[in-house]
């Protein structure tokens, strides 16, 4: 009897003495700083990732060409120690510090960005984040156009032999195929005229001959793309896009000025991965042990669910300004838990994870600080559905919101209802004038002038949104407001992240939510998202003249070529027409400076689209982030010193670990 | 000519029960309760000209008042209509999905109990079958059949509980039909001819019906808090006891306290549930005195 109690007990201490042993190994030393980082990270792999949780911990680990300053929130020397720049904008000379270094002691070159940019493009990686590096020159050409070669080959070309049966063809039938077929994305980087005027044919019918025509130049639209992409492969990191002239100096070629493209080289995308480590571990070598980075930090420790630790490179070229030690990021989705924890002093920082809900209670705390954030809060029309297909319907759901209650009464923490797509907050971009207000009558006339007088007939749509207490506000109070003033009967349903995100690009939706967070300081980043058949546009939205607008954004030299046809389409074209003159005479900097100002007039010119003609989207706010930091915490504002010495809104809510710091004195109270 | 001798008034199985039932206080208590919340939960409404849907974002979160009873939520809508609409969809929920589960559980029940050998070893291992995989499980890829858009509507939500909750059912009747099976009215009707179905539909199932109504009572409030766990993951109907619940625990935090948020549906799910289960007990004493 006492064996067995004696066994029962024995095996229950062993038992307790495994569970003791596991835990033991979390005791870590107390973390200078606890920031909430929002959900799980899913990889830490600074070129794969897209969420904003990976990006944080990317740009703690890694370090590219330049860095954001956390003070400024521009971008500053990071590997790079100093660059140079053609006088057309175009050539940026690279010349990298000898003392960056990996973690493991190697020194970083120019060759390991020169692999981890062909990485980061190689169609079979599959980044999504690629096109952050397409004003690089043949960086498209080889990420995505062997793909595009392919489908035209096999889904387009069969596709329009087929068509060629049920010829002649009216215009709407041939543009339902043309989108069924994915026609618009392969062919949007082939200058070919003939080819833009079919693609285009919006009226009228396609005759056997167009249909023939079409075919042809296709043959020769695939064998140029084809053509480009074995260039590309053969030439891209060897003698053009990007050169590792030495270890230490590297070029990179543009396609054309970019303003903002030492922005995008302090984007995770575009850092350094350290090829041996990936040679050796394979898809594992972001994991701890395996992980080699060269950023301010290094991975420590990695508690899923729990947290990340993260503490200083000993290697890091600028250790002496880095001043933490130790930092946890703490993974929890559970808004409510990360104020709890903040309140009861077990974090430093809820960085933007906070319940919205108690937005206007947390405001009015002293270690509260907030500022209007490049993002933009938007609902999704999928404007291939009935009846969403019909503009006036779309305009008619604009003009039926309440922004200004939404933003006053719901949200509460000072977010700008919006009425265009680009926030505010750019320097140089004015918004475009816009049909959107709040005009309930209008609205209803709108609608009834669609078919659907005081909402009779209209089906039920559905508002998805992906599961989050925020969203599920919104959307009942839009849908709300749609019932009362359009008596039309709207669901919100939502679905978690993964399926929200398939529903999403698989136009498998009438409504849905979205925001759009800027990568980079510039309306591009907005307005190239609703190209047609973009990858995140989703909305089945397509104009001939956006995408012509966004092209030639991109280069706008290519305006100066044949400037009348769409000049000609334009809401105010002599401005434009001005500047086009501006940029062909006159000194360097004025051409400079013309350009620059052409490019933003064009995008605004694609955005009033949006806003004043197609409505594919409906604006509702713009962002404001806030954050919860204790006293003690330093460098981690929401402000940041402008040029002329005054303090701006940290418009992308970055910052930078390596220029935070903890003020000793505080140190170790609550 | 024989004498036939009537049983003495009101000592009918049926009216003894009646009687044993309302000599229980807690019972009596309960169906009383249990009748206002449904009356007050699908009149209320109407005669107060309540509505749930509409919101006054400027009129968030007001405490209790004379206008609005219960207060208001997030969204400024009236509390009181969306707890006393909650109910309403509640108590719909326990009653149709009981429902289903009773035609379901009752039939497969008595057609296992009566054919019995193998028949009833195959219905019955099914039935076990379906016990060993977890219920959630099953509810949520029920729920999964149904269209994205459909979330959150009643239907789905009916049947997937429906669904998960006859098994029991089906074995209590099975149980009970083996023995009345045997019985010799059961045989009596076989030699006058009747089928199967006939033996089932007229002498079987009028039989069991005692214990059915006892464990269907017992029932409904477990699909209520099944339903309140759905909630919990998001599963569950749009607007329910609760789905206004698992709302409401997000504003237990220490900045600002929306108490009747919590608390006026939490109290509201939680005497139904009492009741009920109360009611419930009360019956099966009283229909099965030697169950006590």
């Amino acid at each position: 009897m006492y064996r067995t109690l004696l066994g029962i007990l024995s095996v229950f201490g062993a038992a307790l003495l495994l569970v003791a042993l596991t835990f033991s190994k979390t005791l870590e030393a107390p973390a200078d700083l606890r920031l909430a980082n929002g959900t799980e990270p899913k990889s830490l792999d600074p070129e794969l990732t897209t969420g904003e949780p990976e990006h944080v911990l990317a740009s703690a680990l890694f370090e590219g060409l330049t860095r954001i300053d956390g003070k400024t929130g521009k971008p500053v020397a990071g590997v790079a120690e100093r660059w140079d720049i053609s006088a057309d904008g175009t050539v940026y000379t690279f010349h990298l510090r000898d003392d960056a270094r990996w973690s493991d002691g190697r020194p970083v070159t120019a060759d390991d960005f020169v692999y981890a940019w062909k990485r980061l493009l190689e169609p079979a990686v599959g980044a999504e984040y690629a096109y952050m590096l397409f004003p690089v020159a043949l960086a498209e050409a080889y990420n995505t156009f062997a793909g595009h070669a392919e489908t035209l080959e096999k889904q387009l070309m069969p596709a329009v032999t087929a068509l060629a049966t049920q010829s002649p063809l009216d215009a709407r039938s041939w543009q339902d195929f043309l989108r069924r077929n994915k026609a618009n994305d392969p062919l949007r980087p082939v200058d070919d005229d003939v080819l833009g005027e079919l693609l285009a044919r919006r009226t009228g019918t396609l005759t056997a001959s167009d249909l023939a025509t079409f075919r042809a130049r296709l043959e020769h639209a695939r064998a140029w793309l084809r053509d480009e992409s074995v260039r590309a492969r053969a030439h891209f990191g060897v003698d053009h896009g990007v050169i590792a002239k030495d270890a230490r100096t590297l070029v990179v070629e543009l396609r054309a000025p970019t303003p903002y493209f030492l922005q995008v080289l302090a984007h995770n995308s575009s850092m350094p991965v350290p090829r041996w480590a990936l040679a050796a571990h394979g898809d594992r070598w972001f994991l701890p042990g395996n992980i080699v980075s060269n950023g301010p930090f290094r991975l420590a420790n990695w508690i899923v669910n729990d947290h990340i630790r993260l503490e200083k490179s000993p290697t890091y070229w600028g250790k002496s300004e880095v001043r933490l030690e130790r930092v946890d990021m703490l993974s929890n989705e559970n808004q409510m838990t990360i104020l709890n924890l903040y309140l009861t002093g077990a974090l430093d920082c809820t960085n933007r994870y906070f319940p919205q809900e108690l937005a206007p209670e947390l405001k009015k705390r002293r270690d509260f600080e907030q500022a209007p954030g490049l993002v933009v809060y938007f609902y999704r029309l999928n404007t291939t559905r009935k009846p969403l297909d019909d503009k006036r319907v779309r305009k008619a759901i604009n003009l039926a919101i309440d922004r200004e209650l939404i933003t006053k009464s719901v949200l509460g923490l000072g977010q700008a209802p919006a009425y265009t797509f680009v926030p505010p907050g750019l320097p140089a971009y004015t918004a475009p004038a816009t049909a959107i207000r709040h005009d309930p009558d209008e609205a209803r006339r709108l609608l009834a002038e669609a078919g659907y007088p005081g909402g009779k007939g209209f089906p039920r749509v559905g508002i998805l949104y992906n599961t989050m207490e925020d969203h599920k506000r919104l959307a009942e109070v839009v849908s709300d407001q749609l019932r009362r003033t359009l008596g039309i009967e709207v669901t919100p349903y939502n679905q978690e992240w993964q399926s929200y995100l398939e529903a999403e690009r698989a136009l498998n939706y009438d409504i849905a939510r979205a925001g759009w967070n800027a990568d980079y300081a510039d309306p591009n980043t907005f307005l190239e998202m609703f190209v047609t058949n973009g990858a995140n546009n989703q909305t089945g939205f397509s104009s001939e003249l956006y995408d012509r607008l966004i092209r030639l954004a991109s280069d706008v030299s290519l305006l100066a070529r044949d400037p009348d046809p769409t000049l000609a389409k334009l809401r105010e074209p002599e401005p434009i027409r001005a500047l086009l003159a501006a940029t062909q005479s006159g000194s360097p900097t004025d051409r400079e400076h013309a350009r620059e100002r052409l490019r933003l007039l064009l995008l605004r010119e694609a955005e009033s689209i949006l806003v004043e003609d197609e409505f594919p989207i409906v604006p509702i706010y713009f962002y404001v982030n806030g954050t919860l930091t204790q006293p003690r915490v330093h460098g981690y504002s929401m402000r940041v010193l402008l040029d002329d010495g005054s303090f701006g809104p940290n418009l992308q809510d970055t910052h930078p670990l390596r220029d935070v710091w903890v003020d000793p004195a505080h140190k170790g109270e609550p | 000519m024989s004498t036939r001798v009537l049983p003495p008034p009101g000592h009918s199985p049926g009216a003894r029960a009646w009687r044993r039932l309302k000599r229980n206080r807690l019972a009596r208590v309960g169906l009383v309760l249990v009748t206002l919340m449904a009356l007050g939960c699908f009149c209320l409404p109407a005669l107060l000209h309540l509505d749930p849907t509409t919101t006054h974002p400027a009129f968030r979160h007001q405490p209790p008042s004379a206008a609005h009873w219960f207060g208001t939520d997030g969204l400024g809508r009236d509390y009181a209509a969306r707890v006393l609409a909650g109910g309403q969809t509640s108590l719909l929920v326990g009653l149709v999905a009981t429902l289903t589960c009773v035609v379901i559980g009752v039939l497969y029940g008595a057609a296992a109990g009566y054919y019995g050998g193998r028949v009833d070893e195959v219905m019955m291992r099914f039935v076990d079958f379906m016990y060993g995989i977890p219920y959630m499980f099953l509810v949520i890829l029920i729920m999964l059949m149904f269209s994205e858009s459909a979330r959150g509507d009643p239907v789905p939500v009916f049947v997937a509980l429906g669904l998960v909750e006859w098994l029991t059912m089906a074995r209590v009747v099975r149980g009970q039909v083996l023995t009345l099976r045997e019985r010799e009215f059961v045989l009596a009707a076989r030699l006058l001819g009747a089928g199967d179905l006939a033996i089932i539909a007229r002498h079987i199932v009028p039989n069991v019906l005692g214990i059915v109504t006892v464990y269907a009572t017992l029932t409904v409030p477990t699909v209520i808090i099944l339903e309140s766990f759905l909630s919990f993951l998001g599963l569950g109907l749009k607007l329910s006891w609760g789905q206004l619940v698992s709302e409401a625990v997000g504003v237990v935090n220490p900045v600002a306290v929306y108490w009747w948020l919590l608390a006026f549906p939490s109290a509201f799910l939680a005497v139904t549930l009492l009741c009920l289960n109360y009611v419930g007990d009360g019956l099966r004493d009283a229909v099965d005195p030697k169950g006590h």
